[in-house]
């Protein structure tokens, strides 16, 4: 009888100690599954830590931090390169520059002087793809100072449609040139939101600019009483997957052509910093581009 | 822009004394930010109130977003790494034991990535010396070391230079400028031997007792420092008379050297001179050095 009792005293003890043991790999388990889910969720560079001395969870931790350091890794080292890039960028742009420069002086220079018919015919030529090397400098420079930014832009209340009306009739002689007749659409309300005058020009000019370069021919420009800019236009040449590409840096449709295929990347960047969205949709042989602010 | 640490009206009175009378500082976000002050200005004490070593007598700090009174700041202070004063370290172990301790106290479960960390601070050959035969440049890294055994996002290092020779300063400088470009530390170094700052600091804040009196980028500091303009002519007199038509300051400093500030219109100046029968000789933009700088918004406060 007294040994049935002793027992049950063990087998209880046994339990309860059991019990406990499982209580604390629960508590170390849960601690791992919230430092883990931290990790993943805040930027740093912090490890899981662990206050359970448990051999098991320990090395559970320690597998899941060799994991956290690779990921660690890769993600500094894609940091690092993104801000080299950036700056190898600006310092050829830099560079380019330079030369250029010069080489548009003298031009101007030789414009001057008397010369063969021939000569004056090669000139022309230097001249205009000159004058495209300086468009893809000034744009490559843009684009670093614009990704670059570490200051926010500042922004205050401005009117939509008046921004649009003025970006329009700036780019009105280029579009006739190009004998392409915009169809025009703006709200009587003309929404008002937060927003950068210079960087919205900038955003509505590159847009307006792809489309000359690339239009089949028409523009319709809309503002809808929602703050909702539409930009469309007939585009050969022109298919579904290639329009999700359209905001991707250095992306262009014509390879050869006068472009860098930055414009739309420095509107997409200029857009999000003014907290707005962007997105192009390829559509019944149309391009529609559309700019979208909330209140 | 993201802050990693900002401070807002922060005070520590010692009874009658101010510590800390009403801070404000803002630490970006990937940024070196140099902390420059007198010694007694109060650079360690806020140092020691971010750190949790001492409390606050009154305003608030905020680090990674929570409020220093806040109970979830024990969270957030584990992102970030401190050394003090001098390196607190045994005395009798091992930096590997000293580091060994370190990453037991924060329940790091392995030691792991220990001699990288040793290899990083330049002490991966020390084999089983004690730290006390240490000399001071390997307690500096040492203590660095145990700062960085937690993998922290945010490093305060408190006069880390001090009393270091020149290649231990400089091995410090490149340590800090790896760790803020590979692994995207931000920085907070506190030092009073500015042309060592103004190697690494992408940002200034001047503290003058227990006031920070002005924060500034590294840029705009250069800008603030290039507004002197030295002429060298053929006559000061002539050139004192245009100066005064243009309503620009300047100093004389000989018969053909003057010290322009403000940044005039080179041609517009060059023809006034001319008909003055004047030559300017040369213009250089002069650089008024970080010290002179320093001492025009902190030493100012000397003559009240």
């Amino acid at each position: 009888m007294a040994g049935l009792a002793l027992f049950s005293l063990i087998l209880m003890a046994v339990i309860g100690f059991l019990a406990g043991k499982i209580l604390l790999l629960h508590r170390a388990a849960d601690e791992i599954g919230s430092r883990l889910k931290e990790r993943l969720t805040v930027d740093t560079n912090t490890l899981i830590t662990l206050s359970s001395r448990d051999k098991h969870m320990r090395r559970l931790a320690e597998e899941m931090n060799s994991q956290l350091r690779i990921l660690r890794k890769e993600k500094q080292r894609f940091r690092q390169g993104d801000l080299e890039m950036k700056e190898r960028i600006t310092n050829v742009s830099h560079d380019l520059r330079t030369p250029l420069t010069a080489i548009c002086g003298y031009l101007d220079l030789l414009k001057e002087e008397e010369k063969p018919e021939n000569a004056q015919r090669y000139i022309r030529v230097i001249a205009e793809r000159v004058e495209v090397l300086k468009q893809l400098t000034e744009e490559l420079f843009r684009y670093t100072v614009v990704s670059s930014a570490g200051e926010a832009l500042p922004l205050e209340e401005i009117n939509l449609g008046s921004v649009l009306e003025e970006s329009i009739s700036a780019y009105y002689a280029a579009l006739t040139g190009c004998r392409i007749i915009p169809e025009i659409s703006i709200s009587e309300r003309k929404p008002v939101r937060k927003l950068n005058r210079n960087a919205l020009l900038r955003v509505f000019g590159n847009v307006i600019g792809n489309a000359i370069k690339y239009s089949g021919g028409d523009l319709k420009i809309e503002l809808t009483d929602s703050g909702e800019v539409i930009f469309s236009n007939k585009a050969p040449g022109l298919d579904e997957v290639q329009t999700s590409q359209l905001f991707n840096r250095f992306y262009t449709v014509e390879t050869a052509g006068h472009s860098t295929g930055i414009g739309l990347s420095i509107a997409r960047l200029l857009v999000e910093q003014m907290n707005g969205e962007i997105t192009a949709v390829y559509r019944e042989g149309r391009l529609w581009v559309r700019i979208y602010f909330p209140k | 822009m993201e802050y990693v640490l900002t401070t807002n009206a922060l005070c520590k009175h010692y009874k009658n004394f101010k510590a800390l009378n009403g801070l404000s500082m803002h630490v970006p976000k990937g940024a070196i930010y140099g902390f420059v002050g007198k010694n007694g200005a109060g650079k360690t004490t806020l140092i020691r109130l971010i750190c949790g070593l001492q409390p606050a007598t009154g305003g608030e700090f905020t680090l990674y977003g929570v409020k220093g009174t806040d109970r979830e700041i024990g969270k957030a202070r584990r992102r970030m790494g401190a050394v003090v004063e001098t390196p607190s370290l045994y005395l009798d172990m091992t930096a590997r034991d000293n580091l060994r301790q370190q990453y037991r106290i924060l329940e790091l479960p392995s030691c792991e990535g220990m001699e990288e960390l040793l290899n990083l601070v330049g002490l991966g050959d020390v084999g089983r010396k004690k730290v006390r035969h240490f000399s001071l440049g390997m307690r500096q890294r040492l203590g660095i070391a145990v700062a960085l055994a937690g993998d922290p996002d945010f490093l305060v290092l408190d006069e880390p230079v001090n009393g270091l020779d020149p290649q231990g300063i400089i091995e410090i400088r490149e340590l800090i400028l790896k760790l803020n470009r590979e692994r995207q530390i931000t920085v907070l170094v506190s030092s009073h031997i500015l042309g060592e700052l103004s190697k690494i600091a992408t940002c200034y804040g001047f503290i003058d007792r227990g006031v920070l009196v002005k924060e500034i980028s590294a840029g705009e500091l250069l800008r603030e420092c290039r507004k002197c303009l030295c002429l060298e002519v053929s006559d000061t007199r002539a050139l004192a008379r245009v100066l005064d038509g243009m309503g620009m300051e300047y100093t004389v400093l000989s018969d053909n050297r003057a010290d322009i500030y403000g940044e005039p219109e080179i041609t517009a100046l060059v023809m006034a001179l001319n008909e003055q029968g004047c030559r300017m000789i040369s213009a250089k933009e002069r650089e008024e050095s970080l010290e002179s700088y320093y001492m025009s918004i902190v030493g100012g406060g000397e003559n009240e």
